[in-house]
C-alpha cells in the first residue's frame, strides 16, 4: 500500500486576514497549494475556537478536485445520526473525498466548552457508542433503532449515504484511553511520530470483526480482554518538518510501519514537493522490498498537531 | 419598507410533481442558485429533514456560484450542541460575506424528531429552543468566553465566535403554537408563518406580537408568510395549470404515497402550522382572489401547500395586502422549481417590489393608509366564507 501524505489546512486567523473574500481567497489558495505540492489530503482542524471544520471543508472541496478531506470532528457534541448525516452530505458533496479525525477522550475542561458534560469515567463509553453509531448509520440498508446508553435512534432511513458507503475513520487523542481507544476502534490509529515505535508492536493482533453493533459498548473493566481480539488499524504518523527534516527521516517512520505521515511545520514550497514525491518513491520501492519479508504492522503517524489545543 | 423575497433551493428537482433524480444533482443545484440570484431574490430557504443531505454543504455549494444571493438556513434546534451551531453559522457567514440567516424550526413531526434520537415534548422542546437561540445570540456577540447555566445546556468558558454580520447573524423562526408564540416573540428577528387567509395571518400576528411583548421587546419579530405560487397569463391559464398540479399531485401520492420524513408518523397529528392550513381549507376552497388550499386538503401532510393562483398582477397585488397587515417577508417556491424560478423573477417580483414601493411612498405622501384598504385594480379582499 502507497504511504498516504497528509497536509494540516491552517483554517484559523480569518481576523488577521482582513475580510471573508480575503478569507476564503486564502483557504482556496492553501487547498490548491496542498493539491500541488502532491498531498493525499488536508487535515481540517476543529476545536472550541476554531472556524467550523465542516463549513471549511466544503468550501475547499467545492474548490478542488482531487484533494482528500480529513474532517476533524469531535465526538458527542451532536447527536449522532445527524453528525453521520452531515458528513455523508460533505462526502457527496466531494465526489466521496472525505475522511473524518475523530479526537477521542477529549479532557473534560476542553469538552465542556462546547456544553458535553459527561464525565471523565464515561467518556470513552460514550465515544464508543457515538462512534459505532456513526459507523452504522452509514453502512444502514435497513431502518436504524438503538436504545444506547447516551444515544437513541427509532427508525432511522439512511437517504443520505456516504458515497462509498462508508467514510474511514482516523482516531486520534492523548492519553492511555485515547491510544486503547484508537488501536481498537480505528480505520487508522494517529499518533504522534515520537510515541510510534512503543506502540507499533501492541497492533500487530487480532482479526478486523470488532465493529460491532451501537448496542455493544463494551464493560471499560474488561479493556484489556477487548484488546486482544482488537482490530488491526492502518497507522498514522503525525510529525513537525523543520527547516533541516531529511527524507531518510520520513523513510524510516514508513518502515517503521507507517502508512499515512501526518505532516505540519512546512512551507508551501518547491523542496517541500521536492520531499513529499522522494517519501512516495521511497515508500513504494521499500513495499516491493517487504512483500518477500515477513508482514509487519502498518501504521501512521501524527505529529503533535493531534494534541494542539486550539484555543 | 422594502419586502423580503425568499425563494427556496433543493439539491434536485423534486417536487409534489416532479421526481427527484438523484440525491445531489449539482449541476442543476448550480443553474437553481444562479437562477435564484437572477431572479432577485434576496435569500434562498435551504431546507431540512432527516432524509435529504445536511443544509449547510448545500450552502457553501451554492454559494461558491453566486455572488449576492443570501440563504435562510433551516436549523432543528437541539441535536447539536448551541456553540457548534454558532461556529458553524459564523464560519459560514464569514465564507460567505455575511450572506446567511438561520431558521429555527423546533420540529412538528414527532416521528422525525425521534429518528434523530429527540425525545422531549413539544412544550419543552420550545422552551429549549429558546435556551438554545439565546446562547447563540451570546456566542455571537460575546467578547470574552463565557459560561452558561439553564436548564437544557451547561457551558464553561464557551468561546465568542463572532460572526462576520453585526451585531450579529439574524434569526428566523417558525411555528403557531402557543409556545411558539411566546419563544417566538422573545427570540426571533423574524417569525415566519404558512400561507392562510388574511385574517388568520392577522391573529397569527397579534399572537406573536403579544408573545414580544410578554417578553419586554419593543418591536417584535417582523413577519413572513409562506406561499406557492402558480401564474399564467390570464386567469383561465392560471387556474387551468392549478388544475393540473393538483391532479399530478393526487396521482403521485397514489403512486408513490407522502414523503419520506413522514414515515411512522400518525396521520391523525398534523403539525399547528399544517392544521392552520387545514382550517383555511375547512372555511372555503378559495378566498380573495387569488389564495386556493387545495393542495393542503389533498396532500394531507404539512409543508407550504397554500397556492396564490393568478396573473402576476394578481398575485401581486393580493402579496401586497400581506404587507398591509404587517408581512415583512414572503417565502414564494413553485412546482417546476427552476422554471417556475426563472418565471417568478421575470413576471412577479419586479411587479411585487413596485407594488410594495409604490403603497411606502403614498404612506409616506399622504401620512396614513388605512392597513388593508388599498387594493390593486380595485377589488377588495373577500373571503369565500366570511
Amino acid at each position: 500500500m502507497p504511504v498516504e501524505l497528509v497536509g494540516v489546512l491552517p483554517s484559523a486567523g480569518r481576523e488577521v486576514d482582513g475580510s471573508p473574500r480575503a478569507w476564503s481567497d486564502a483557504l482556496r489558495r492553501l487547498a490548491d497549494a496542498h493539491e500541488a505540492a502532491g498531498f493525499d489530503r488536508v487535515l481540517v482542524p476543529a476545536g472550541p475556537a476554531a472556524p467550523d471544520s465542516h463549513q471549511v471543508a466544503a468550501h475547499v472541496a467545492v474548490h478542488t478536485r482531487r484533494l482528500g478531506l480529513l474532517v476533524e470532528h469531535r465526538p458527542g457534541l451532536a447527536q449522532p445520526t445527524v453528525a453521520a448525516r452531515a458528513l455523508a452530505s460533505l462526502d457527496q458533496f466531494s465526489d466521496g473525498r472525505v475522511a473524518v479525525y475523530l479526537p477521542v477522550c477529549a479532557p473534560e475542561h476542553e469538552r465542556r466548552r462546547d456544553g458535553d458534560v459527561v464525565p471523565h469515567h464515561d467518556v470513552r463509553a460514550r465515544d464508543l457508542e457515538y462512534l459505532r453509531l456513526l459507523r452504522r448509520t452509514w453502512a444502514a440498508r435497513d431502518p436504524v433503532d438503538v436504545v444506547g446508553r447516551f444515544f437513541r435512534v427509532e427508525h432511522y432511513v439512511n437517504h443520505v449515504p456516504p458515497v462509498h458507503g462508508h467514510i474511514p475513520v482516523y482516531i486520534g487523542g492523548s492519553g492511555d484511553e485515547a491510544v486503547r481507544f484508537a488501536r481498537e476502534e480505528a480505520d487508522v490509529w494517529l499518533l504522534p511520530a515520537d510515541l510510534a515505535p512503543a506502540a507499533v508492536p501492541v497492533t500487530a493482533t487480532g482479526p478486523d470483526d470488532n465493529r460491532g453493533s451501537a448496542e455493544e459498548v463494551p464493560d471499560p473493566g474488561s479493556a484489556d480482554a477487548a484488546l486482544v481480539s482488537a482490530r488491526r488499524p492502518d497507522l498514522g504518523m503525525t510529525l513537525t518538518l523543520t527547516s533541516d527534516t531529511e527524507v531518510h527521516t520520513l523513510i524510516d517512520h514508513v518502515e517503521a510501519g507507517a502508512t499515512t505521515l501526518v505532516l505540519d511545520g512546512y512551507e508551501l514550497d518547491g523542496r517541500l514537493r521536492a520531499l513529499l514525491a522522494e517519501v512516495r518513491e521511497h515508500a513504494a520501492a521499500s513495499q516491493a522490498g517487504e512483500a518477500t519479508r515477513a508482514t509487519s504492522p502498518r501504521a501512521t503517524s501524527r505529529s503533535h498537531h493531534a494534541h494542539r489545543d486550539h484555543r | 419598507m422594502p419586502i423580503e423575497i425568499i425563494g427556496s433551493l433543493l439539491t434536485n428537482r423534486g417536487s409534489e410533481i416532479s421526481p427527484g433524480g438523484p440525491l445531489v444533482d449539482r449541476p442543476f443545484l448550480r443553474r437553481f442558485a444562479q437562477a435564484s440570484e437572477a431572479a432577485d431574490f434576496d435569500r434562498v430557504l435551504v431546507t431540512l429533514t432527516s432524509v435529504i443531505p445536511d443544509p449547510l454543504p448545500v450552502t457553501v455549494y451554492a454559494a461558491a456560484h453566486t455572488e449576492r444571493l443570501g440563504f435562510l438556513i433551516a436549523h432543528r434546534p437541539g441535536f447539536v450542541q448551541p456553540t457548534v451551531t454558532a461556529r458553524q453559522f459564523a464560519t459560514l457567514d464569514e465564507l460567505t460575506g455575511g450572506r446567511v440567516a438561520l431558521h429555527a424550526i423546533s420540529g412538528g413531526i414527532e416521528a422525525e424528531q425521534r429518528r434523530d434520537g429527540d425525545y422531549l415534548d413539544k412544550s419543552s422542546r420550545y422552551q429549549r429552543t429558546g435556551e438554545y437561540l439565546r446562547i447563540l445570540k451570546r456566542a455571537w456577540t460575546a467578547t470574552d468566553p463565557f459560561d452558561h447555566d439553564g436548564r437544557f445546556y451547561r457551558i464553561r468558558a464557551a468561546a465568542p465566535t463572532r460572526p462576520y454580520q453585526q451585531p450579529r447573524i439574524p434569526i428566523y423562526f417558525a411555528g403557531s403554537s402557543p409556545q411558539a408564540y411566546q419563544v417566538g416573540g422573545a427570540e426571533a428577528d423574524v417569525h415566519a408563518f404558512f400561507g392562510q387567509p388574511l385574517d388568520q395571518i392577522a391573529e397569527e400576528i397579534r399572537h406573536v406580537r403579544a408573545g414580544a411583548q410578554a417578553a419586554g421587546r419593543v418591536e417584535g419579530p417582523r413577519v413572513s408568510v409562506s406561499f406557492r405560487v402558480i401564474l399564467g397569463a390570464t386567469e383561465e391559464v392560471a387556474w387551468e395549470r392549478a388544475r393540473q398540479i393538483l391532479a399530478v399531485t393526487r396521482q403521485r401520492l397514489a403512486q408513490f404515497g407522502a414523503p419520506k420524513e413522514l414515515d411512522g408518523q400518525p396521520a391523525e397529528q398534523p403539525a399547528v402550522g399544517f392544521q392552520r392550513q387545514l382550517r383555511a381549507a375547512e372555511r372555503g376552497e378559495h378566498h380573495g382572489r387569488a389564495l386556493w388550499t387545495a393542495l393542503a386538503t389533498a396532500t394531507g401532510y404539512g409543508g407550504n401547500k397554500i397556492a396564490l393562483v393568478g396573473t402576476p398582477d394578481t398575485v401581486a397585488g393580493e402579496l401586497a395586502r400581506y404587507v398591509d397587515l404587517g408581512v415583512s417577508t414572503v417565502l414564494l417556491s413553485g412546482f417546476e422549481l427552476y422554471d417556475d424560478t426563472v418565471t417568478f423573477g421575470r413576471e412577479l417580483i419586479p411587479l411585487l417590489r413596485q407594488e410594495v414601493a409604490h403603497r411606502d411612498r403614498r404612506r409616506l405622501a399622504g401620512g396614513h393608509a388605512p392597513l388593508g384598504a388599498a387594493t390593486v385594480g380595485g377589488a377588495g379582499w373577500r373571503s369565500t366564507t366570511s
